[in-house]
């Protein structure tokens, strides 16, 4: 058959690639920020946007879909044309996308930084900025599914189906967990409260993390894994039965992050039986890839490529075996809220996602630049130099996460806390903060030794920003011919692909989320329970915009050494007026949720409260968090009280009718008696500063069901 | 809250539905499972050399 021309667009593969290194970076050296205001806070600047609350997202949201995110595209976009002997479809739309995804994480960074986010972890962006991330993921998936349509290969290679599977999956999980209200131009609240929110957000949380970071970098690895040792994958089926078994299981594993707390008991075994289940898919992966290298594994030894791909998909292995181990209940009860998540996550985020990046691009710059790499001797050493920072990170922080939960749950002779003051842990766990700090260091000057690789590597070659290829055309072949396997005609049919790949992952959904809206007895109702005043609102908005919820929960667990310490446990009707919920996943601080108790044994009086957010360390000498002096020079937006009650309304919660245009009256007489109260005491502040409003929710959340007087 | 409850609780035999969605997806992984099991093995040593095939007809290694 006649041979046809056509050209693979480099150019975009060079874009994506550059801005990888250049979130990489930024990304990195924000998290080395972070890991160094644990142990000094005087890092925090006395400054709203260099606070920890509202960096630590900036850091996140830079790793996750800065790095990793240009990553994948890096990526998706040599490989996808390769496999499919054909150049993009649409030039502009992958021109778009590039620009659209940069002008995403730059809107992303100085709106979190603003302290405008939405108060959910890693879907912190507000929801204009969620409407264009739709818009260029419709432009990205459509111009792929374009591609695969105008491919002159007959199959589907199996890494596209993961790439497939990405698409329609983030856009189901960014869709289904933003659906918001606005209220303002640039803040909304979530349509979940509470329980639902929880388990709506933790369903889109622990999906990001399976397919943002995990099914397109196993796309990558079934890929670039062959590529570079110059083998085909150790087996096709297993890789088969890997994709499948993965889009299933992983929907479901989600109330995985909700052990112990307030949502139905159903649907924590659900988690934790669908997540020991992922062993085995996600085993299988491991182990396909690292087979891949049979007969291959002496040139590991020379090439710096196939270490760091080598380390990656242990790494992958490692935290897919941990993951399982930490969604068993009793695992759970040690790990949760403790620096092992953290510890967990880095050695995916590190390890498999990194090193997995890190590895592409070396072997990618030399590719399209026709030249060897700079220096062989450098990527080595930052090979070592990654390899060692992921082990000073994660084992020190893996020793901190025991320690915590030994010294939380230890009781004395006299049946009382052995270590009554959260300090005393923290005091306990701050040379491990130092550790994590110095192998995040080396992470970052490793990535630095990579960058200045790449710049010689990209100056001593020459570049082709269109590849030319040929091959013969695909001859139509329409519908399932007599003899052929459904699979079989599956791979060649994208649409049907990709169809099938939504309802797969709309089944777990569905089996997660319906039974929580509509059987009664999952949120038992209690009738105490009442919305919050519009100032108590306010300060709510103000809790979440400087990212308490970062460092404190607002779930105490039904663990004795939890109600000693933080009062009676939570239960899931108290949330029912949460939009968002903010029950957290850390305690770098203790649990809030009782601290407005009287009886409580965390109560502190309002002055306290002032005093401490102005400058904590004067009330406690050792304490780490940052101080909030622009608490009590910031005014309380009275503007916004109307939006934000009918928002509300909008959503069911309780308010009376016509109580928006009257709310304000009731924001001025409570704030004006704390403010009174804080007189007093000797402190002299204005009833329209934030910091009163802050002070009012803080003494309001958790108090529904005591008698509070 | 309210608004996706009073969606849901519209749809009629809407407490089916998941396990509907738990039965197709048991039914479409055994499925799968088997398909692939019995898959010829000449046919997935095909498939699993497509990433090579383009370095096989150029066979221009820059990186080794």
């Amino acid at each position: 058959m006649e041979l046809q021309k056509f050209y693979y667009d480099n150019k975009i593969v060079k874009m994506f690639a550059y801005a990888t290194l250049f979130w990489g970076i930024v990304g990195m050296l924000v998290g080395v920020l972070i890991a160094f205001q644990l142990i000094f806070p005087e890092l925090n600047f006395g400054l709203a946007f260099t606070t920890f609350g509202r960096v630590r997202p900036v850091h996140t949201n830079a790793i996750i879909f800065a790095f990793v995110g240009n990553g994948i595209f890096t990526g998706y976009y040599y490989s996808l044309q390769r496999l499919l002997k054909t150049g993009m479809a649409s030039k502009w739309m992958s021109t778009f996308h590039f620009w659209g995804w940069q002008f995403i994480i730059v809107l992303a960074a100085v709106t979190l930084l603003a302290g405008y986010t939405t108060g959910k972890e890693y879907a912190e962006l507000e929801w204009p900025i969620d409407i264009l991330i739709a818009v260029v993921w419709v432009v990205f998936g459509w111009n792929m599914m374009w591609t695969i349509l105008k491919r002159r290969t007959k199959h589907i290679y199996v890494a596209i189906w993961f790439y497939i599977a990405t698409f329609v999956t983030v856009a189901v999980l960014h869709i289904g967990n933003s659906i918001e209200i606005p209220w303002s131009w640039l803040k909304s609240y979530p349509v979940y409260a509470g329980v639902q929110d929880a388990l709506v957000q933790w369903w889109y949380g622990h999906n990001a993390v399976a397919f943002f970071l995990t099914t397109p970098y196993l796309g990558l690895m079934y890929y670039f894994m062959p590529k570079a040792a110059n083998r085909p994958v150790y087996s096709y089926k297993l890789s088969i039965v890997h994709f499948w078994a993965l889009i299933f299981l992983y929907i479901w594993a989600g109330p995985h992050h909700l052990l112990y707390q307030a949502v139905p008991n159903w649907a924590q075994s659900l988690g934790t039986v669908f997540s020991i289940m992922l062993i085995a898919p996600s085993w299988g992966g491991m182990i396909n890839g690292l087979l891949t290298l049979r007969g291959a594994w002496d040139r590991v030894r020379e090439d710096p490529v196939l270490k760091f791909f080598v380390v990656a998909v242990t790494a992958y292995g490692m935290s897919t075996f941990e993951g399982p181990m930490l969604s068993l209940k009793s695992i759970n009860a040690i790990s949760h809220f403790t620096n092992w998540t953290v510890g967990h996550v880095h050695i995916g985020a590190m390890g498999w996602n990194g090193f997995l990046t890190f590895g592409m691009i070396y072997w990618l710059f030399p590719k399209m630049f026709k030249t060897k790499l700079y220096s062989v001797k450098l990527a080595n050493l930052h090979f070592w130099l990654g390899t060692l920072a992921i082990l000073f990170y994660s084992i020190p922080l893996y020793w901190a996460g025991w320690t915590e939960a030994s010294m939380f749950k230890q009781f004395n002779d006299a049946g009382t806390l052995m270590y009554p003051n959260f300090l005393q842990v923290v005091e306990q766990i701050m040379p491990m903060y130092y550790m994590r700090a110095f192998g995040g260091t080396l992470y970052f000057l490793g990535a630095f030794l990579l960058v200045y690789n790449i710049y010689k590597t990209v100056k001593a070659g020459s570049f082709a920003a269109y590849e030319e290829a040929e091959a013969p055309a695909l001859e139509k072949e329409g519908g399932r011919k007599p003899g052929e396997g459904y699979h079989r005609f599956l791979e060649r049919k994208p649409v049907q692909f990709m169809i099938l790949s939504i309802v797969a992952i709309l089944i777990g959904g569905l089996v997660e989320v319906i039974p929580t809206y509509l059987i009664k007895s999952n949120i038992p109702t209690i009738a105490s329970v009442k919305p919050y005043t519009p100032l108590e609102l306010h300060g709510r908005d103000i809790y979440i915009a400087e990212g308490c919820y970062n460092c404190h929960s607002q779930m105490i667990r039904p663990f004795r050494s939890e109600t000693e310490r933080y009062g009676e446990y939570s239960k899931a009707g108290e949330y029912v007026y949460d939009h968002p919920f903010q029950w957290g996943s850390k305690r770098t601080g203790p649990d809030l949720w009782r601290n407005g108790v009287k009886t409580g044994r965390n109560y502190k009086p309002d002055s306290w409260h002032y005093n401490h957010f102005m400058d904590p360390q004067k009330m406690n000498a050792t304490s780490i968090m940052p101080a909030y002096p622009w608490l009590a020079d910031y005014e309380i937006n009275l503007d916004l009280t109307a939006a934000k009650i009918r928002a509300m309304q909008t959503l069911g919660v309780p308010y009376p009718e016509g109580y928006d245009k009257v709310a304000n009256d009731d924001v001025k007489a409570q704030a004006e008696k704390i403010a009174a109260g804080l007189k007093a005491q000797g402190i002299d502040v204005g009833s329209n500063k934030q910091v009163i409003a802050l002070i009012a929710y803080i003494q309001r959340i958790g108090t529904d069901i005591v008698e509070n007087k | 809250m309210g608004i996706v409850r009073s969606i849901l609780s519209g749809i009629d035999g809407v407490f089916w539905f998941p396990l509907i969605a738990l039965l197709l997806f048991v039914a479409f992984f055994v499925v799968m499972a088997v398909h692939t099991w019995t898959m010829k093995k000449s046919r997935a040593e095909e498939l699993a050399r497509l990433p090579l095939e383009e370095d096989e007809e150029k066979n221009n290694d820059f990186n080794s």
